[in-house]
């Protein structure tokens, strides 16, 4: 087990110098300069353009800056921001931390919870109309992107019925339209999977032998059929992480929630190359974590998966 | 532990994550506004503000991003500047001619050489902390503005003819010899040579006041709150939620009417007009691409008003990349076949004014009376045969370039030059930031549209910034000594009413000569809710609050 552990140390720590590496480069080699994004409409000079890339370290080669950010991000400083001049990178993604966490755990309990419900729902009753119907909202919401459903569910739920909230996160009812946004397609790629698992549970023989021995048809279903499907499932779940992360970057900028996300999308907007690279230390560290929480719980839970 | 209460605890932890996510909203929670409800306060009262009145009157405004910074010289955008010209005060500002006139300088007198400006100040000016403003004040922040340390945008473009402000960004002085305050009312500047621009930059906001006080020394930081000497005073920044100030009891001009103004970050254009609609936003933006939405609703479309802005937008005709741009008759040759008005009328929804030439109307040194070229394409064809391009033959393949939110612009261009001239043009949908980038590169683009907006309102923004042979910014490495001459002589001119003049003269060559295709002249376009009264704009954006009022 420690052997295990350390191991996915070792991976984990390779992996987020991939991550920077490649946003790293990404964010540099797209056309764009921070120093003209922030002069804007200035008749500048190239002289002046150059003083203020000196300042920032801009002149130097690429791999030198990368060397400047990693041994830096080593004892935990991310440089400042470009477009908040002089504010500390932590300073600027702090506050979004505890937002994107709370609603985006939000989004994640709705869409297990979701996919739980149909999943189950329509494997139990696989091909009655509810069936269909609960496969036909799992196809959409598979299939409509998530700005199309945003502006759906605001233009019915806040302007025409006048029921929420249309923008920001102040009360418990902002909450409501962008986790439902959020919520959807993970939910519904979530419910086909479990819907799938539960079909091929609920034929086995121990399904049949816990009838047999009497148990209610509820017991039946949820501490031997779900349990078991519920397995292939637990994998699926650190990728649904990975999909809320990334859904809530256009998510946040539609309902204008303060997030991480949002603050990613003004990053590259202004190409504010900190505050990029400390985004996605902090997103791609959290996603490494949330794999290698699931990898353990599948271990856990399923006594036939050993760590040796 | 054993596997099920491992699981239990994992189901609690989630359910406290769940009901604190529910429980503990960022502000304090507000009611929603009741239905109907004009004017509903977004959060409680806050207490810093003894006496309230039972509702106080409270207006939300839209920004489409996050202010950079609430220090003055730290702005350089257009958006957080709006916050800037509220909060925070400085030597002089716009009348409605866009010309400067007092603000917390009372008078002011220039030297007959044009290098030395001595301005009077009032003495009853205060700080948002209570002190009183004073002439040093000035010298500290405009230093402060030239601090390499600070990394001020304002500084280096602005001050940069200031003496002693090169050794001072250098590190060989310690001060800048060209800031005195020889005693408290009274702020000189010494330039190094003559700036006829200097009052309009002193009348920007990002020139501001602010207190020694309130810096945290050498960094650029505030010590806990910004402070200004403006209309308004700071209650509150939520990083990218929103930023809340509250009417400064104060003021030197006296306390505003409203008593919170509250600048809401929504960078979503459509969730901004759902906003508006349901009334959590009293005044909005609003962009080219909403006017279909906007003119299509009867509430909406009577809501809107317009006002002019200093930037105009246009058709950079690359003399670098095409060699044939360099002949005026194939310049003009493209103005004569592009039929602007029914771009702008059809395709722009009318977001924009045509322009006339490259100084918007309402500009002092605008040409009165300004004819834009007409839509002609027999004239443009009969140019091009005389180039030695007849029907298009012979002339190079080129590239239109623009930025997503134009995308059938482009189309109804490249149609109307392909059919008009015989010239094909392929289009290129660019990302604003890569557009910009290669249009400082100088040869990247053949075509490209852009836009170019005033610092202050004067000629030069558009006629010497955009049009100067030894700029980086004459984005169409236009070429003309007696161009250059006539802008010279138009810079140096110390005279307002010649100076007037010498531009009324560099815009009839510009327009003569036709270095770029002027395409609009911009709106500024918003919508206020009914009950707002007296928001108006200048060309240059929103006018202070000041004297906004809310009645129901």
């Amino acid at each position: 087990m420690s052997r295990y552990l350390f191991q996915r140390l070792i991976a984990t720590v390779f992996s987020l110098f991939a991550a920077t590496l490649i946003a790293f480069l990404a964010s540099r080699l797209a056309p764009g300069d921070p120093i003209r994004l922030m002069l804007g409409d200035r008749a500048v000079s190239s002289q002046v353009v150059h003083q203020l890339q000196q300042q920032y370290g801009l002149d130097q080669p690429i791999l030198v800056q990368y060397g400047y950010f990693v041994r830096n991000a080593l004892i935990g400083d991310f440089g400042t921001s470009y477009y908040y001049t002089g504010k500390p990178v932590l300073e600027v993604i702090a506050p979004g931390i505890w937002v994107s966490l709370q609603w985006e755990s939000l989004s994640l309990a709705l869409a297990v919870f979701g996919a739980l419900v149909l999943g189950v729902l329509s494997a139990l009753k696989q091909n009655s109309w509810l069936d269909h119907l609960i496969m036909l909202f799992a196809l959409s919401g598979i299939s409509l992107p998530s700005f199309a459903l945003a502006t759906f569910l605001m233009v019915i739920f806040s302007l025409q019925l006048g029921l929420l909230p249309v923008a920001g996160l102040d009360s418990p009812a902002h909450f409501i339209l962008p986790c439902l946004t959020l919520a959807a397609q993970p939910a519904a790629l979530l419910a086909r999977l479990l819907r799938a698992s539960m079909l091929e549970v609920i034929n086995q023989e121990y399904m049949r032998t816990a009838r047999a021995k009497g148990l209610g048809e509820m017991a039946v279903i949820l501490r031997h059929g779900l349990k078991n499907a519920l397995l292939p499932s637990l994998t699926v779940l650190g990728i649904m992480v990975g999909r809320i992360m990334a859904g809530s970057f256009l998510v946040e900028t539609v309902f204008s929630i303060p997030g991480l996300g949002r603050i990613g999308v003004q990053a590259v907007v202004e190409r504010d190359y900190p505050v990029i690279l400390g985004i996605t230390v902090l997103l791609s560290f959290a996603f490494l974590f949330v794999t290698f929480v699931v990898d353990l719980l599948y271990g856990f839970l399923d006594p036939r998966i050993r760590y040796a | 532990m054993n596997r099920n209460s491992l699981i239990s605890l994992a189901l609690v932890l989630l359910a406290i994550m769940l009901v604190s996510a529910c429980a503990a909203p960022t502000p304090p929670p507000a009611p929603p506004p009741p239905a109907g409800a004009t004017v509903a306060p977004t959060s409680a009262p806050q207490p810093t503000t003894a006496a309230q009145p039972a509702t106080p009157k409270v207006i939300r405004m839209r920004i489409t991003r996050d202010p950079k910074s609430l220090e003055p010289g730290l702005f350089s955008e257009l958006i957080t500047g709006y916050i800037a010209n509220d909060m925070h005060a400085q030597l002089l500002r716009f009348d409605d001619k866009n010309q400067p006139v007092p603000y917390i300088a009372k008078s002011w007198q220039v030297s007959s050489d044009g290098l030395t400006y001595t301005f009077n100040l009032r003495n009853d000016v205060k700080f948002q902390n209570g002190r009183t403003v004073v002439a040093d004040d000035f010298v500290y922040t405009f230093t402060r503005d030239l601090d390499p340390r600070v990394k001020a945008a304002i500084g280096p473009t602005d001050f940069s003819n200031v003496k002693g402000a090169k050794e001072y960004i250098a590190g060989t002085a310690k001060t800048v010899e060209g800031f005195q305050a020889p005693d408290a009312t009274t702020f000189k500047i010494v330039l190094t040579q003559p700036e006829p621009a200097m009052l309009m930059r002193l009348a920007s906001p990002f020139t501001a006041v602010i207190p020694k006080e309130a810096v945290v020394d050498g960094k650029p930081q505030w010590k806990d709150k910004p402070i200004g000497a403006g209309a308004f005073r700071y209650v509150d920044w939520q990083t990218n939620v929103k930023v809340v100030l509250e009417a400064n009891p104060d003021y030197f001009l006296g306390k505003p009417k409203i008593d919170r103004l509250e600048y809401v970050v929504v960078p979503d254009a459509t969730t901004a007009i759902a906003q508006y609609q349901k009334g959590e936003l009293d005044i909005i933006g609003v962009s080219g691409g909403q006017l279909a939405q906007v003119n299509n609703d009867p509430t909406l479309s009577k809501e809107l008003k317009t006002f002019p802005r200093a930037q105009l937008t246009f058709f950079v005709l690359n003399e670098k990349r095409v060699p044939a741009f360099k002949d005026k008759r194939v310049r003009q040759a493209f103005i004569y076949a592009i039929n602007r008005q029914q771009l702008i009328d059809k395709v722009m929804l009318g977001d924009r004014y045509l322009a006339t030439g490259y100084v918007p109307t309402g500009i002092s040194e605008a040409v009165p009376d300004e004819k834009a070229y007409p839509y002609d394409p027999a004239k443009a064809q009969d140019l091009m045969a005389q180039a030695g391009f007849p029907g298009g033959k012979g002339f190079p393949k080129i590239e239109f370039v623009t930025t997503s939110d134009e995308g059938s612009l482009a189309e109804a261009l490249t149609a109307m030059l392909k059919s008009n001239l015989g010239i094909d043009v392929t289009v290129r949908i660019g990302e604003s930031g890569d557009v910009l980038n290669g249009l400082w590169a100088l040869d990247k683009w053949d075509i490209v549209s852009w836009g170019w907006t005033a610092d202050y309102p004067s000629a030069d923004n558009w006629l010497y910034q955009l049009l100067y042979s030894k700029l980086d910014s004459n984005f169409a490495s236009y070429n003309n000594p007696d161009y250059d001459k006539l802008v010279d002589k138009a810079l140096s001119e110390m005279d307002s009413a010649k100076r007037i003049a010498d531009w009324q003269t560099v815009e009839k060559m510009a327009h003569d000569e036709a270095p770029m295709i002027p395409f609009g002249f911009a709106k500024n376009l918003f919508l206020v809710k009914p009950y707002v009264k007296g928001f108006s704009a200048s060309m240059m954006g929103p006018n202070k609050f000041e004297n906004v009022d809310i009645v129901k």
